[in-house]
């Protein structure tokens, strides 16, 4: 026979198990809004049946424990599409700002300031001995020589601030590292004792997602439930309580370099916010510069070989009209030019000083010159190549973007749908156990009432 | 599939963020007026943009190199035509010496002496301060007459001056004293100066001789077919450099309309899509938050 303390314990027991259901119920309503929140479920399981003459009979309800709604396959899809994110979002924002640089939509750029140039010399033709024409050509050759400076210096100055960034997220990889380590600790010593950790594991989720946008990652749950996370090339980042640290090294070129901290080995990058840096800063700039570098030196060969075969006014000839060099930041006009401009050799013959302009219509005509892409193309359709480049690489880096935060949004909705806390399902969760606590009262106070029975018997 | 709060908010935000960017998109095309604001917002259209802008600049240069060129011709041809006028003149004085007396003869030396000086000023003629008649050597005064000898001597050279009419096309614009004046060079050539003075000294001489001076006049013919044939030189560069300009004209329009094509943005149409994109925005913020507000709360007691 059933003891009444019995029911009475059942009663007390549903209480409670109904009351932690509304703790976890109220946990979820209070993290709706949580980052990485996963919502938790109470695992209700009756308590052992003890036997009797008359069948089994059972022993109420216990709660055994709280589990975490989770999809530990999507988490990692989620991570690794986020890697790529983070990779096309530095690499976008990097050549957005390249763009600019080249800027010749508002018509004020390097194009405009090649036809001024060429224009220049056509004017001086008409009147070779003129001295505003002379000088206009030498102003003109000048406002070339700074539109390719400027364009060249920005692109370095996007550089350099491209490897601030990367020192900035090495610096950030290596706090993420840390807190991520911590959290093992913390996990596996309550784990061990037998309880889930789960608001630990979804805080320590929210750290590994910010980590692989910063650089690719691969990881894989221990059994004693800390996560051990290698870097793309093998290396290990984190394991258990420890953390390795990146470091940064400058290399040859004035860059910094990522590298393992203890040893120095070089760490090989192949997604995340760092490669799309890198990217920009050691791939995409250099081309570019390296584009803008055979451009000025082939102008400068060109117009230097036609101009050293003329005559100034002043009889001399020989003297080159374009100096320097683009790498070495002193591209510019000869000085002897700019200080004296009858030195412009506008003349063919030495003989045919004043008058003689073929020297100018020889120079003017470079323009439609073939010297460029294996003598193929004029110095502005490869110019105009370059700006169609750099903004076929915006474009493709813009969809990348687009295509891969579709990606993620489609995998977030698809974790919340899992994952999510619902107010409106907590809402009936919350009748539920409550109409159950209700119910579960009403058991003791019946229990009560049986035993007043009882005593008033006696 | 299980619908969270989070989920629907998610979807707000993008929706909104999505509209808002289009909004912005359209706002920009409508105060720069273009559809290529940056290279990456259309690449090869880019490219075409920058390719006709250059031939443009182009053309607008050419048709400065004409304008210059055109006066240079006009100038040129003006004084010609005055030479071919002076060298009729002196062929008509020549004519009427015959069988006038040595007064006459006298008075007739007297023009003829003023013509060669007036030919020697045309021959001197500038343009902004160069010589137009002296080939290459634009600072050196062409024609210098000896006081003694009163001989005329030509200090310029031929060389030729060009123009750039258009990509590797020049074309030869100026007269130089050789083919004009002195014959030099020029098959069936005479020097226009020892001709008149070679008449003047003939009809200063004291005896009238009439072959001598028909002989003068044939070589006074042949200078004014020397200076005829200049003429029709330069008018036919005249010529051609007004065809050129037409042709420059035309082109220039073609490509102004191409490159406005690519470029530019309707007004009318763009005007009309951000009106749409603002509606479609509003849109979104009211969908918004018509979603928002509802859950089990407002149901429940």
């Amino acid at each position: 026979m059933a003891s009444i303390y019995g029911i009475l314990h059942i009663g007390r027991q549903a209480l409670a198990a109904q009351q932690e259901a509304l703790n976890v119920t109220a946990h979820n309503i209070a993290n709706v809004n949580t980052e990485g929140y996963s919502r938790q479920r109470v695992v209700m399981e009756t308590t052992a049946p003890i036997t009797t003459v008359t069948g089994q009979i059972g022993t109420g309800v216990v709660v055994s424990g709280v589990e975490r709604v989770y999809d530990k396959y999507l988490a990692k899809q989620i991570s690794n599409e986020n890697e790529t994110l983070g990779r096309w979002e530095a690499e976008k924002n990097g050549l957005e700002r390249v763009e600019v640089v080249f800027n010749e939509t508002s018509g004020y750029g390097l194009n405009q300031a090649m036809s001024d140039f060429w224009d220049a010399w056509q004017d001086l033709v008409n009147n070779p001995s003129g001295a505003a024409e002379r000088e206009m050509v030498a102003w003109s050759g000048e406002n070339l020589a700074l539109n390719f400076n400027r364009i060249y210096n920005d692109l370095s100055q996007i550089q350099n601030d491209m490897n601030s960034y990367v020192s900035q997220t090495v610096d950030d990889i290596n706090f993420k590292a840390e807190q991520i380590a911590g959290i093992n600790e913390k996990i596996v010593k309550i784990e061990t004792s037998g309880a889930n950790a789960n608001d630990l594991r979804d805080e320590r989720d929210v750290w590994v997602n910010e980590l692989a946008k910063m650089i690719d990652i691969t990881y894989h749950e221990e059994g004693n439930g800390s996560f051990t996370i290698e870097s793309g090339d093998g290396g290990i980042l984190v394991e258990g309580a420890t953390s390795n640290a990146l470091a940064t090294v400058t290399n040859g070129s004035g860059f910094e370099d990522v590298v393992w901290a203890v040893g120095g080995a070089a760490v090989a990058i192949s997604d995340g916010k760092l490669k799309g840096y890198l990217e920009v800063r050691d791939t995409a700039i250099p081309g570019y510069k390296l584009d803008l570098e055979e451009l000025s030196e082939a102008i400068k060969d060109a117009v230097n070989d036609i101009h050293q075969n003329g005559y100034g006014l002043d009889g001399d000839t020989g003297d080159p009209f374009f100096a320097g060099t683009l790498a070495g930041n002193d591209f510019g006009v000869n000085s002897d030019i700019s200080g004296d401009v009858n030195k412009i050799a506008a003349s063919g013959t030495l003989e045919g000083v004043p008058g003689d302009n073929s020297n100018a219509i020889k120079m003017a005509e470079l323009q439609n010159a073939l010297k460029m892409n294996s003598d193929t193309a004029t110095f502005d359709d490869f110019y105009n190549g370059v700006v169609s480049g750099v903004g076929v690489d915006v474009q493709q880096a813009n969809s990348s973007y687009n295509h891969q935060e579709a990606m993620v949004n489609y995998l977030d909705d698809y974790r919340e749908a899992v994952s999510g806390v619902s107010l409106d399902e907590e809402m009936v969760n919350m009748l539920q156990f409550e109409t159950a606590y209700q119910a579960a009262a009403r058991v003791i106070s019946s229990v009560d009432k049986i035993l007043e029975t009882l005593m008033s018997i006696v | 599939m299980r619908v969270t709060n989070k989920q629907m908010l998610n979807l707000v935000t993008r929706d909104v963020a999505v509209s808002s960017n289009r909004l912005l998109k359209a706002q920009e095309r409508l105060s720069t007026l273009k559809a290529v604001n940056r290279p990456s917002d259309d690449p090869i259209g880019m490219r075409g943009i920058l390719d006709y802008r250059k031939r443009i600049a182009s053309i607008e240069q050419y048709e400065r190199n004409i304008t210059s060129a055109k006066t240079r011709v006009e100038v040129t041809e003006s004084n010609l035509e005055e030479l071919h006028e002076l060298l009729n003149t002196a062929k008509d004085v020549a004519k009427g010496s015959l069988g006038e007396d040595e007064f006459g003869r006298q008075m007739a030396a007297e023009q003829i002496e003023n013509l060669y000086d007036q030919i020697r000023d045309i021959g001197n003629a500038r343009l902004g301060g160069s010589y137009i008649f002296a080939g290459h050597a634009t600072d050196t005064l062409p024609f210098t007459k000896d006081e003694v000898t009163e001989a005329v001597t030509y200090n310029g050279d031929n060389g030729e001056v060009n123009t750039i009419l258009g990509e590797g096309m020049t074309l030869r614009i100026n007269a130089h004293g050789d083919e004009v004046f002195t014959g030099v060079g020029v098959t069936d050539g005479e020097n226009i100066f020892d001709v008149l003075k070679d008449l003047k000294d003939e009809l200063e001489s004291p005896v009238s001789d009439t072959e001598a001076i028909q002989d003068l006049i044939d070589r006074l013919n042949k200078g004014i077919t020397q200076v005829e044939r200049v003429l029709s030189q330069q008018s036919a560069a005249y010529k051609r450099l007004d065809q050129t300009e037409d042709y420059w004209g035309y082109l220039k329009v073609k490509f102004e309309s191409v490159l406005s094509n690519t470029e530019d943005a309707d007004a009318a149409q763009v005007t009309v899509e951000l009106q749409a994109q603002e509606t479609a925005y509003e849109m979104a913020l009211a969908a918004a938050s018509d979603v928002l507000k509802r859950n089990l709360m407002d149901f429940l007691g």
